[in-house]
């Protein structure tokens, strides 16, 4: 070998000695660790669940694993697997939910906040969430909770009857399960709407509505309100944006609207995602045709959040011309969000257009109902206003 | 022992020396200016943070040296005339390709304003910029073999040289003159402009070369007049909105949009804010003044184009003082809204730590709306430091106010991390810390008492406002998000500092968070760079590898340490960044005044002395208060450390190219490739792992240590003594 050089392995192994050193340091070099999926992140080495666990309604075998039959996900899953909202698993040949008294989140908030503008003006409700979503939305605003399991979350300790309990402490006339998606902590959701419907406790569901019939229907038995996102009425944007799908919303909006639940929609009018004016008229006519009139819309006004930040507000504009086209299709009561002090977060009667529920914020400044009737002209107002 | 006749040197059978040296001036002028357009570029149209920067140089040097070694397949073939000049004529207007197609494809590739992954950012830079760095490697190779047929190593040094001149040339240019006067696309015009000039002079006999040469110009020349090529590509990057205008400064892009009435102010294709945001022009401001109503003196610090200014002014101020380093978001502000109009609002142009140092206000409140710590630069308004700063120009019962990340309704471990690393900080300086939960967290600082109940303040203070008021805020619930954010948080959490830069590693793992993701993508990156080099390792290259690693460390930390000790100004740094190719050039170029004996020995004592260096420079951050160097003195010393450590290494390279045997092409391609590949390992971890995890000392360490190392290599392994050559 020639003076002067060096063997490769010589260099490499003198590299390695050096970087042993650096090795050393053992939690340093997990910031290096490739990640795990997000999708089907399994429970390893444990061979009971956690206490936050009860085995999951709407589940059935088949050859191929356990398939949930909760939303149009329609995850199967093997042995020690979990689905796509993080919440279920395949344990011992049982379907688990892991989503069970452990929310993440647990705030006191007003009622118009979910936003339900015809339900319980300025009451407020007790609101919980546990981690974990069906959706992947590109702009979550709760991305730190939708995104993660609550096995990567910390959390409370609150099975149903203390949930039920906390909210009567609080003083709060209703539960909402909101914040993250509540069809991924169904059964926990279920059991406490179940408890509180007892202690005639409202309960009020903010949702994405993808979620199958029959646990729906099983759902609305217990449930007051809910506040569906319609996050777009064209099926491509739909999946692009949330990795979900339109249909299976649109029958859940009928659902719930059947059952007898008040409903109220709300639809995030995103600049080049969701602000297309015929997209918004056809989803208008569509509500309308199928006896949607009377829920109350909230076009929503979209600010940059998680991965969708790089996009500019929604200009005020495109929220007056989207509420201009739901009227003008029959819409009774449209409504525009985020953006304060507009004058359309008031209430206007659909017979004689006067302002019945002056609002500012969170608060009612004046009210001209009579019962839920118009004050001027004695038209019902459509929802629960005691 | 070999030795050389002096100037031997048979005349290669096209191409005198003279256009050798002239098209490697023209390639390192080109690379350097092009390297800071394209990686803004990039920076823009992805995301501007560490990782994403660290990523993206170092893809360019890879890629660069990756070209370097594929022109050492070239067995020594002189290149002929045409192919250096069709590849000058390729290089000139690369750039302006490569930057129209990122911002073509940004939309078509990537859904449209999101953000981008750091996996998917690292590749799509690596194919942008691909074509262009490989050639540029390439060309580096074919310049430096084809000087001579004896295969005098000494080439490989004057053309690394005459590419460093023009990288020095470069960098002045576009520093103190360009970057102040013309957009991206007009200085890639330039650059297309000067590599046909250089075109040109090789076709000097040539007429019907040069007569096509002249007729492209011209071609290219007229309509690129007549077209703002600027806005026209720049349009696919904010589809559905009209461009109003866009300019370009020292600070980057600053960029506005019209859409349905709505008036939008982007910062390097990020939003900063729009018109008709109510909440993002009080936030800022009602958290903080509804403390201190009776506030007479306000310094704010950027946020114009919210129309923030305008809601200090609702109180009864005598004066409010607004900050901001980049000129053309005063500029925006001025155009496109009223808030800088107000006679009581005096506009500073200036950093603001260099502002604070001169000032002689005391100010009731502080209203920082800076962004968040993404970077080591944008880190710099966030240490103690600078806190240390601001409250030695603040009132007794002053407030200070920073917003942080956007609140959500549960506090993620990472971004609680970042809020105790930030209060920790505060708090040194402050005794009252207050966590706002808007719809963004807001920190509030402050000697006297804080009171969160945000409603009741403002209705008291009888302020008009449209958001923050008791209507849309709840107090209660303020209280109590509040509390449980400050339950949370970490006493133990480390201090965020200049030299001890941790919020921007923790923003950055929170937005890793984002997609799920840690730093492996890092970790490969480095591992391939390593193993791209593992192949051309000996005990030669090995110091350049340590040094071209140890360059790019060193360079990195003297730009923050001098940001950091005296202010941000742009043409201090683009003076810095332009000495230390000046550097590289005259240790490349004097090797003969500065070594006379080219040995091993030799060798291994410039890397000592590299490392000695760098010894020294982390023995000063750790030993020394460097905030007590006065300000001054630092404008004079960090050009001159620059300088040292640059022609240290330009030194390094000459020997090398003289000590390694083999081919032209071989020395070339090698010695080029290794420097940078150690050059983009320094790029890729000083301020995404390295800084973070061990502080502007420890790195200084880490690369003593290196350098030693293959010092030591270079030592032991060869007594074998040149003369000068």
């Amino acid at each position: 070998m020639e003076p002067g050089l060096i063997t490769k392995r010589e260099f490499m192994r003198r590299c390695l000695m050096c970087s042993g050193g650096m090795a050393l340091s053992a939690s340093g070099l997990t910031a290096f660790a490739l990640p795990g999926r997000g999708e089907g992140l399994s429970i390893q080495g444990s061979d009971d669940l956690w206490k936050w666990s009860k085995e999951a309604l709407f589940y059935r075998k088949t050859d191929a694993g356990l398939e949930c039959l909760k939303c149009p996900n329609g995850c199967i899953l093997q042995s020690g697997e979990s689905g796509i909202c993080r919440n279920r698993i395949n344990h011992d040949g049982k379907l688990f939910s892991i989503a069970y008294g452990n929310p993440c989140a647990v705030h006191i908030d007003p009622i118009e906040k979910k936003p339900f503008f015809h339900f319980l003006p300025t009451t407020r409700a007790f609101s919980i969430a546990v981690a974990g979503c069906t959706f992947s939305c590109l702009n979550c605003q709760n991305w730190e909770i939708s995104q993660f399991s609550p096995l990567e979350t910390k959390n409370y300790d609150l099975m149903p009857d203390q949930v039920v309990a906390e909210c009567l402490r609080y003083g709060s006339e209703s539960i909402a399960f909101t914040y993250s998606e509540p069809t991924t902590f169904y059964e926990y959701a279920l059991d406490i709407a179940t408890l509180a419907r007892k202690k005639k406790i409202r309960n009020v569901w903010k949702s994405n509505g993808y979620i199958h019939e029959e646990p729906l229907r099983k759902l609305c038995k217990v449930l007051d309100a809910a506040n569906i996102d319609l996050k777009s009425f064209d099926e491509n944007v739909y999946h692009k944006l949330t990795r979900g799908h339109l249909d299976p919303v649109l029958k859940s909006l009928q659902i719930l609207k059947e059952e007898g639940v008040w409903l109220e929609i709300t639809n995030l009018l995103i600049p080049t995602w969701t602000d297309n004016l015929d997209t918004v008229k056809r989803m208008c006519d569509w509500l309308v045709a199928h006896g949607l009139r009377e829920c109350p819309m909230h076009f929503s006004r979209f600010t940059p959040l998680y991965k969708l930040n790089q996009l500019p507000l929604t200009p005020v504009a495109t929220l007056d011309k989207a509420r201009e086209i739901a009227t003008a299709a029959g819409m009774q009561y449209v409504y525009v969000g985020n953006v304060p002090g507009h004058f359309a977060e008031n209430t206007y009667c659909h017979s004689c257009h006067k302002m019945i529920i002056e609002r500012r914020g969170y608060q009612i400044l004046q009210k001209n109902l009579k019962g839920n009737a118009c004050g001027f002209c004695g038209m019902k107002i459509p929802g629960v206003w005691s | 022992m070999n030795s050389f006749p002096e100037d031997e040197r048979l005349p290669h059978p096209d191409i005198p020396a003279w256009d050798i040296s002239l098209i490697a001036f023209v390639l390192g002028l080109t690379s350097m200016t092009t390297q800071v357009v394209l990686l803004r570029e990039l920076i823009s149209a992805f995301y501007g943070n560490e990782l994403v920067i660290g990523v993206m140089l170092a893809n360019w040097m890879a890629l660069t040296g990756l070209g370097a070694l594929l022109g050492r397949r070239r067995k020594h073939i002189d290149p002929p005339r045409r192919l250096l000049q069709v590849a000058v004529l390729v290089i000139g207007i690369l750039p302006a390709l490569t930057v129209s197609a990122l911002r073509y494809l940004r939309a078509i590739v990537f859904p449209v304003g999101t953000m981008v992954d750091l996996v998917s950012a690292a590749w799509s830079s690596f194919v942008l910029l691909m074509p262009y760095c490989l050639l540029a490697g390439f060309m580096f190779t074919v310049l430096a073999s084809a000087g001579s047929r004896t295969d005098r190593p000494v080439i490989v040094a004057a053309v690394y040289g005459a590419e460093s001149v023009g990288s020095f040339a470069g960098g002045i240019a576009f520093s103190l003159l360009l970057a102040f006067v013309l957009n991206a696309m007009q200085v890639l015009a330039a650059l297309f402009a000067l590599n046909i000039l250089a075109a040109l002079a090789l076709a000097r006999e040539q007429p019907i070369t040069r007569i096509l040469l002249l007729g492209g110009l011209v071609l290219f020349f007229v309509p690129a007049t007549l077209i703002d090529l600027d806005i026209a590509t720049r349009r696919f990057l904010f589809p559905g909105q009209q461009i109003l205008s866009s300019r370009d400064s020292p600070y980057g892009n600053l960029t506005v949009t019209e859409q349905a009435g709505q008036l939008n102010f982007f910062e390097n294709s990020v939003i900063l804010s729009s018109t008709q945001d109510v909440a993002g022009s009080e936030e800022p401001v009602h958290y903080a003044m509804a403390q201190r109503p009776s506030a007479k003196r306000v310094l704010m610090v950027s946020g114009a184009t919210s129309g923030a200014p305008l809601e200090v002014l609702k109180y009864g101020v005598e004066k409010l003082e607004y900050v901001d380093v980049n000129p053309r978001i005063i500029e925006a502000a001025r155009r496109h809204t009223a808030a800088l109009n107000d006679s009581r609002v005096t506009v500073v142009n200036e950093d603001v730590r260099i502002f604070l140092r001169s000032a002689t206000a005391v100010y009731d409140v502080v209203l920082l709306n800076v962004p968040e710590p993404s970077t080591v630069q944008l880190n710099r308004f966030y240490t103690m430091e600078f806190f240390g700063s601001v409250k030695a120009r603040m009132s007794h019962d002053a407030v200070l106010s920073l917003g942080l990340l956007p609140a959500t309704d549960y506090q993620s471990d990472d971004a609680r991390r970042l809020n105790s690393t930030l209060v920790n900080t505060l708090r040194i300086y402050f005794r009252h810390v207050l966590t706002v939960p808007g719809q963004r967290t807001y920190l509030l600082a402050s000697d006297s008492s804080l009171d969160v109940r945000i409603g009741r303040l403002v209705a008291q203070n009888g302020v008009a406002t449209t958001y923050v008021n008791q209507y849309y805020l709840d107090d209660r619930d303020l209280e109590r998000r509040s509390m449980l954010i400050a339950a949370t948080l970490d006493p133990g959490a480390s201090v965020n500092g200049d030299f001890t830069p941790v919020a921007y590693y923790r923003q950055m793992v929170h937005w890793l968070n984002y997609f799920r993701s840690n730093f492996w993508i890092v970790g490969i990156m480095a591992a391939a760079l390593l193993a791209l080099s593992v192949r051309h390792v000996n005990a030669v290259s090995a110091g350049l590898l340590s040094g071209g690693f140890a360059a790019s460390c060193i360079e990195m930390i003297i730009l923050i340490a001098f940001q950091a000790l005296y202010g941000y100004v742009y043409q201090m740094l683009g003076i810095i960044i332009t000495v230390f190719m000046g550097g590289l050039a005259v240790g490349a170029l004097a090797r003969r005044r500065l070594v006379r004996n080219v040995s091993f020995r030799n060798y291994s004592f410039v890397q000592l002395g590299i490392a000695f260096y760098a010894l020294t420079f982390g023995t000063l951050f750790l030993g020394f208060d460097v905030s007590k160097i006065p300000p001054m003195l630092t404008f004079a010393v960090f050009p001159f450390m620059t300088f040292l450590i640059a022609v240290l290494v330009g030194l390094e390279f000459s020997i090398a190219s003289l000590l390694r045997g083999g081919s032209l092409s071989d020395v070339a391609s090698e010695l080029y490739a290794v420097d940078l590949i150690g050059s983009a390992l320094g790029a890729l971890l000083v301020t995404t792992v390295l800084i973070p995890s061990v502080g502007l000392a420890g790195v200084c360490f880490i690369v003593a240590l290196l350098t030693i190392l293959t010092g030591i290599i270079a030592l032991t392994k060869s007594k074998t003594r040149f003369e000068a050559g």
